[in-house]
């Protein structure tokens, strides 16, 4: 008479809701998309849904008016196949966790002996067996695979919320270099004249060919200003295009400049506390430690569980009949799991580290971003409220010089050309000052505080002309 | 009898007290200086725009009181600048007084610096020759010092500092120190004028000149102002008008007047025997010098300038592009769309420059002159610096300095326009 092997009685109630799970475990039908739409609400991206034929169409009349960063976005998780992709990997972990939460399958064996005249009659065993150690382990690994398609749910969600912000990125961009090309074609339009009018002193025969060259060499160097602007506002069209899912040539219109910067004050600490807390990526790292912590109990608990299967099995031999139970069960002589229990320990050691290393990443990135868009601010203001009106003002007194005969026009045109140069760093600032910003919202996750409290208007929406509804926005810093 | 008092009254030489209190020695605009108390003894210096200093008799020496300073000074309306002087002005006061007086110059310094005064062209013991540091100690801010010495000479002569020579000069101190022969004057002279011929970097834009500047200047001036401000040289057809000039600039100037052939009387050392003088229309006078100029005056307006042509213009840029002959009729408006209140100047020449800069709209850096100024009978003079007119009629009174306005030429005496077809005639002309 043998021994059953002793269960252990946790395992009961698990069997029972096995046997139950089994039953009642699906597949996902949406393959967990919403749960992936509802973690990007919280971290402030609607996702749309238009029946199949409608995104053309709504993408159509989005491209229509001069493009928001907004619209942008929304362009993008329309179009982008990145998302499919991302949702077909969450529906391949969703499939997993199916998997976990079934039963392996029984096996059935049959063999067949056909016995020569000295062997007798012809023998048949049949039998059924069943991996036990599976039903033993299915609560623990349904609920770990549940564990991880949370995680993979927050993972796919953080891919689409950076394609998001990697779309703004690019918008700022683009408009910084449309902005700045149209500077250049100015001050190459200026080089023009003055090279010009320096043909026109040279038929005159009042200066030399050497102070004709020069005049003619900087119209030269300026034309290259706007080759390379050019370079680079094609580059930055074709990639936010590629971001937006859209052919490479398509075309839409743009505003013409950069909103100013916003009047908004932030504790960067604070900034740094709502990434920590925010964070999906994170949250995917911390998770995945109490998974680990899970598991390595699990592995714990069953560490002289090997494989276990059960089953029953019938002989036949003519017309007599043998039928008993049957049972494998392995021996934990030479390993009683020390190893995947180190194992799984050191998993979780190393899981908490990369948890504080992400955390560590995560707010020194925040305070870097923030100091490079409260930089910038300061520049695109310093440009704008005193360089740009001291160059206009040096040239109108230049100007004045210049209507006494007391310097010549070539000296005002450079320093009219110095005036464009301000503008020039003012545009270049204020790039860099959206950019940042774009870059900031990416590294705390969630809105930025600021622009919850402006969300009736948005801030591309309000352009140069208005200011958000406040006039200054504070965000855990005393104003 | 006749006593010597009473003589003195009968001529009208009153006594010492009211004639040299100088009380009225000052001029005012259009006034002869006193010359009812001077009868006999000198026609005083008439200072273009200028002043003499009035002295105080004590103990038989003549006492001047001089005020090294700091003053507010404007070239022509339009420009005004820090500049320094002598009591209030620069150029300072005419000293003046007679070849044998004993003077007593007191020199009060309100300077920010030392300062000292030389005596330019006088004979005098060699502690009143104001080199400071050689002479004499500086006058430091604060401090009065007394010269003293008696007049050994007579003519034109002038005072200026001799500390800090280049600041102080290109500031403006300096002064005409006039001594008249103790007999009068050989010849009569009806009108004696004087100014000192001086240059300034008053650069555009700015309110104080610029003392390190060594050739190019903003502004020429006699007696620290510049054309359309220099008081014209007024006389009646028939005087006998000396002009004395002095130079304590930084260049030499050749000074030129129209209308006469003048004879140079006197220099550095006085008047001159007549077998020395010179007829000239145009006497150079050269950095540190004195010339004195005499010539009976003939009816007209007739230009009084320096022949250097940037000396007649106010100030000018230096080394800006030749705009003369280039068209830029393609061109300027381009340019007008980056610079709006652009325009083409130059390209026919500068005359229009006057009318540019006097229609509005073309506003030049502020505390600045046109370079081009002044309006006559009959049209723009296009003038300014080392520029000025000898005025002189028929029915002007002796002693009157007043502005008589501009010379009506009689119909037969003026050039007329007889045809505006630019090949009329068919001269020679060589290819």
């Amino acid at each position: 008479m043998f021994h059953m092997p002793r269960l252990d009685k946790r395992a009961i109630p698990g069997l029972f809701m096995a046997l139950t799970l089994s039953a009642c475990a699906s597949l996902p039908k949406d393959g967990g998309r919403a749960d992936v739409n509802a973690l990007l609400a919280k971290h402030g991206r609607q996702m749309e849904a238009p029946a199949e034929g409608g995104i053309d169409a709504l993408v159509g009349q989005m491209l229509k008016e001069p493009l928001s960063a907004e619209n942008a976005v929304r362009i993008g998780f329309l179009k982008n196949p990145k998302l499919r992709a991302a949702y077909a990997r969450l529906g391949i972990a969703g499939a997993e966790v199916f998997d976990a939460g079934r039963l392996a399958n029984p096996s059935f064996s049959a063999s067949f002996g056909f016995g020569n005249a000295a062997a007798g009659a012809d023998k048949t065993a049949l039998g059924v067996a069943q991996n036990f150690t599976s039903l033993l382990l299915l609560p623990s690994r349904s609920r770990l695979a549940k564990g991880e398609f949370e995680r993979d749910q927050q993972e796919v969600a953080q891919e689409i919320l950076d394609l998001g912000t990697n779309i703004e990125t690019e918008y700022f961009t683009l408009i910084g270099a449309e902005q700045t090309l149209a500077m250049q074609k100015t001050i190459a339009d200026a080089g023009e004249s003055a090279a010009e009018l320096a043909s026109k002193f040279r038929d005159a025969g009042n200066i030399s060919l050497q102070e004709l060259s020069l005049e003619q060499a900087a119209a030269a160097e300026s034309r290259l200003g706007v080759l390379n602007s050019e370079a680079a506002a094609q580059r930055s069209r074709h990639t936010l295009n590629r971001l937006m899912g859209l052919p490479a040539d398509t075309k839409w219109p743009l505003p013409d400049t950069l909103p100013e910067p916003l009047k908004e004050n932030y504790a960067p600490e604070k900034l740094a506390d709502l990434a920590a807390a925010n964070r999906l990526d994170l949250a995917a790292a911390r998770r995945k430690v109490e998974l680990l912590a899970d598991s390595l109990q699990v592995t714990k608990n069953f560490r002289w569980l090997g494989n276990v299967e059960v089953g029953v099995e019938q002989e036949r031999e003519g017309a007599g009949r043998m039928t008993g139970p049957t049972l494998a069960l392995e021996l934990p002589i030479f390993n009683q799991g020390q190893g995947a229990i180190a194992r799984a320990d050191y998993m979780v050691k190393r899981a908490a580290a990369e948890v504080d290393e992400l955390e560590a990443e995560i707010r020194s990135a925040v305070r870097i971003r923030h100091a490079e868009v409260k930089a910038a601010g300061r520049r695109a203001l310093e440009y704008r409220d005193h360089l740009i009106p001291l160059r206009e003002k040096v040239v109108a007194e230049t100007q004045k010089q210049m209507n006494f005969m007391l310097v010549g026009v070539f000296d005002l045109l450079q320093m009219k050309q110095q005036e464009y140069a301000a503008y020039l760093g003012y545009v270049e600032a204020l790039r860099d000052y959206w950019v940042a910003r774009a870059e900031l919202k990416r590294e705390v996750g969630v809105p930025l505080p600021c622009d919850l409290a402006n969300a009736t208007q948005s801030p591309e929406q309000t352009g140069s002309e208005s200011q958000p509804k406040s006039d200054h926005c504070h965000f855990g810093e005393n104003p | 009898m006749i006593f010597r008092r009473d003589f003195l009254k009968l001529t009208g030489l009153t006594g010492a007290a009211a004639y040299m209190t100088g009380a009225t020695a000052v001029n005012a605009k259009d006034q002869a200086p006193d010359q009812t108390k001077s009868a006999g003894r000198y026609t005083p210096v008439r200072s273009l725009n200028g002043w003499t200093l009035p002295h105080k008799m004590k103990n038989g020496v003549k006492e001047f009181h001089l005020v090294a300073e700091e003053v507010d000074h404007e070239f022509a309306p339009g420009s005004r600048a820090k500049c320094w002087g002598y009591n209030g002005s620069t150029p300072g006061p005419v000293i003046e007084a007679v070849e044998g007086d004993r003077v007593r110059i007191l020199v009060t310094n309100r300077l920010p610096e030392a300062t000292s005064i030389h005596w330019h062209g006088l004979l005098l013991p060699s502690g009143m020759d104001g080199v400071g540091g050689l002479s004499q100690p500086h006058i430091q801010p604060g401090e009065t010092f007394a010269y003293e010495f008696t007049l050994r000479q007579n003519g034109t002569h002038m005072y200026h500092p001799h500390v800090d020579e280049m600041v102080q000069l290109a500031f403006g101190m300096m002064g005409m120190f006039i001594i008249h022969p103790k007999g009068g004057e050989p010849t009569p002279i009806d009108r004696d004028y004087c100014f000192l011929l001086h240059n300034w970097a008053l650069h555009p834009g700015t309110f104080r000149p610029d003392p390190s500047v060594m050739t190019d200047f903003d502004l020429w001036t006699f007696n620290s102002k510049v054309f359309p401000a220099i008081e014209p040289l007024v006389a009646r057809t028939g005087e006998r008008v000396r002009i004395r000039i002095g130079n304590l600039s930084m260049w030499n100037h050749p000074i030129h007047l129209h209308g006469v052939q003048f004879h140079v009387t006197g220099g550095d050392g006085g008047r001159w025997p007549q077998s020395f003088w010179r007829s000239e229309v145009t006497e150079l006078i050269g950095v540190g010098q004195m010339r004195d100029i005499e010539f009976v005056a003939v009816p007209g307006d007739w230009a009084f300038h320096c022949h250097m042509s940037h000396h007649t213009m106010n100030a000018m840029g230096h080394q800006i592009p030749n705009t003369v002959g280039v068209d830029q009729s393609g061109v300027e408006g381009k340019l007008r769309d980056l610079l709006p209140g652009y325009m083409a100047m130059g390209e026919r020449g500068m005359s229009e420059h006057q009318n540019h800069t006097e229609m509005g709209g073309m506003p030049g850096p502020e505390n600045t002159l046109p370079m081009m100024m002044g309006k006559g009978p009959h049209g723009n003079l296009e003038m300014g610096g080392m520029f000025t007119v000898v005025k002189v009629r028929d029915n002007i009174k002796p002693g009157d300095f007043s502005d008589p306005g501009w010379y009506p030429s009689p119909k037969s005496e003026i050039t007329r326009r007889i045809s505006t077809d630019p090949d009329f005639g068919k001269p020679f002309r060589k290819k």
